[in-house]
């Protein structure tokens, strides 16, 4: 290493290896390290290091050292590329974002997955999809940024992702890529019952009595409750496809929905 | 209290208090590893590192001998670079090309106090500039295309409203 010197009278900063030069950038804030990327192309590679941004990832993102491990795993092998997205550095810039649009703190979830995952609150309780299956996590001042993340709840059952869910009194009812339904009990996390579909859901919105559901290419499909179970009640053919909709919580069974092509608002009465 | 010889790449032998030499890890494993009498008289030879920065690095060690063992955590490392001592920012006004070479050597003889002092010092000197003034103030060639640049330039405008 020292041997180079004899080269170039005076050694220079990009002559350090990388390691050291991403140790110095690590005592960096992120001001200075946005700088620094500016500044020529080996720095600006070193600088999308996750190495650099690890102590500022953890106040910043919320970034704890296993989480750390487990992205590091993730992408293990492909910290050589050029893309900044998905390191950590995009985790503090979200972060960033986040935090001067006002949220006081924030908890980074990797998903892997093409479908945006879907929230839901409910009592006490946070509901997202995650792949083919619903996650809960209990709510509460007492938590970590309010949300235990630690203890979750699985709500499983899809063979393929979950696109829409919606949360009633006592049921969790789901629909995904699967070409189903199911309903779970919210409590016990049982699968209650599995309504096959004849396409894919791309909306779905529940009440306690009433399931609608937008399938696509084939229109929308509403399920109403009898002592049995969710059952058919009428289907309304469209060729639009059925983005969102939402069913009224009275029970009064008015639908809303919005097209792809219309782009109108529709209300049906049954 | 004993001393070692240490040799550096060229040829010039220094004799060190082994309690001095041992802030250096290398050191002291290899200490521990060849079972060195502390009466032998043959130096170790450290090749990457030259008589003026040994000699640095030496007096460094010889002011902080009595210093407490660095924290191991790496993960909780602090990041203040603030927190020089005196000694420490007068011993490190040296010109950038020692200054390196005082990194390269902390980090080749595994001396954490050193390595961490001299790289705080370095990160001092980039707080607060921006890409051009880096540049300037270490003599880097700004190798990006102006289109380079101005997408460079975007896609790290996220800090700059304050």
């Amino acid at each position: 290493m020292l041997i180079e010197k004899q080269n170039s009278r005076q050694m220079l900063l990009n002559n350090l290896p990388a390691e050291l030069l991403s140790k110095i950038l690590g005592f960096l804030d992120k001001e200075d390290l946005v700088n620094i990327c500016q500044v020529c192309k080996q720095l600006r590679k070193i600088c999308l290091d996750d190495l650099v941004w690890r102590s500022l990832g953890e106040p910043l993102a919320n970034f704890r050292p296993n989480h750390f491990r487990q992205l590091r795993k993730l992408f293990h092998g492909r910290q050589e590329s050029i893309s900044s997205k998905n390191s950590l550095k995009e985790a503090c810039r979200i972060a960033h974002n986040w935090q001067s649009h006002k949220p006081y703190d924030c908890t980074v979830q990797k998903f892997r997955q093409k479908l945006l995952p879907w929230l839901c609150f409910s009592g006490n309780a946070l509901f997202f999809s995650h792949l083919n299956s619903i996650i809960s996590s209990r709510t509460g001042s007492r938590f970590r940024n309010g949300i235990d993340f630690k203890h979750r709840r699985y709500y499983r059952g899809h063979k393929s992702d979950v696109v829409r869910f919606a949360v009633t009194d006592s049921q969790i009812i789901s629909g995904g890529c699967d070409r189903q339904i199911l309903v779970w009990n919210k409590d016990s996390c049982d699968l209650y019952q599995q309504i096959p579909l004849e396409g894919i859901v791309t909306s779905l919105d529940a009440c306690n009595s009433t399931i609608v559901t937008g399938i696509r290419e084939r229109g929308i499909s509403v399920f109403r409750k009898n002592e049995h179970g969710f059952v058919s009640s009428y289907h309304y053919p469209m060729k639009d496809i059925v983005w969102t909709l939402a069913v009224d919580t009275n029970n009064r069974f008015v639908l809303l929905l919005f097209g792809c092509y219309v782009s109108l608002i529709a209300v049906l009465k049954a | 209290m004993p001393n070692i010889k240490l040799q550096s790449s060229d040829g010039e032998v220094f004799d060190v208090d082994v309690d001095v030499a041992k802030q250096s890890i290398t050191i002291k494993t290899m200490l521990e590893d060849l079972g060195m009498d502390e009466d032998d008289d043959e130096a170790i030879p450290l090749p990457n590192v030259n008589s003026a920065i040994l000699g640095k690095v030496l007096e460094w060690c010889q002011f902080h001998k009595d210093d407490p063992p660095p924290p191991e955590d790496e993960e909780n490392r602090e990041k203040r670079t603030d927190d020089l001592c005196g000694f420490d920012i007068d011993f490190l006004k040296v010109d950038q090309g020692t200054l390196f070479e005082l990194i390269l050597a902390a980090n080749y003889l595994d001396i954490k106090g050193l390595l961490d002092a001299s790289c705080k010092t370095v990160a001092n000197m980039i707080k607060g500039k921006t890409p051009e003034e880096i540049r300037k103030t270490f003599n880097i060639k700004n190798d990006f295309t102006p289109a380079e640049e101005e997408q460079v330039r975007k896609e790290n405008s996220w800090c700059e409203e304050k």
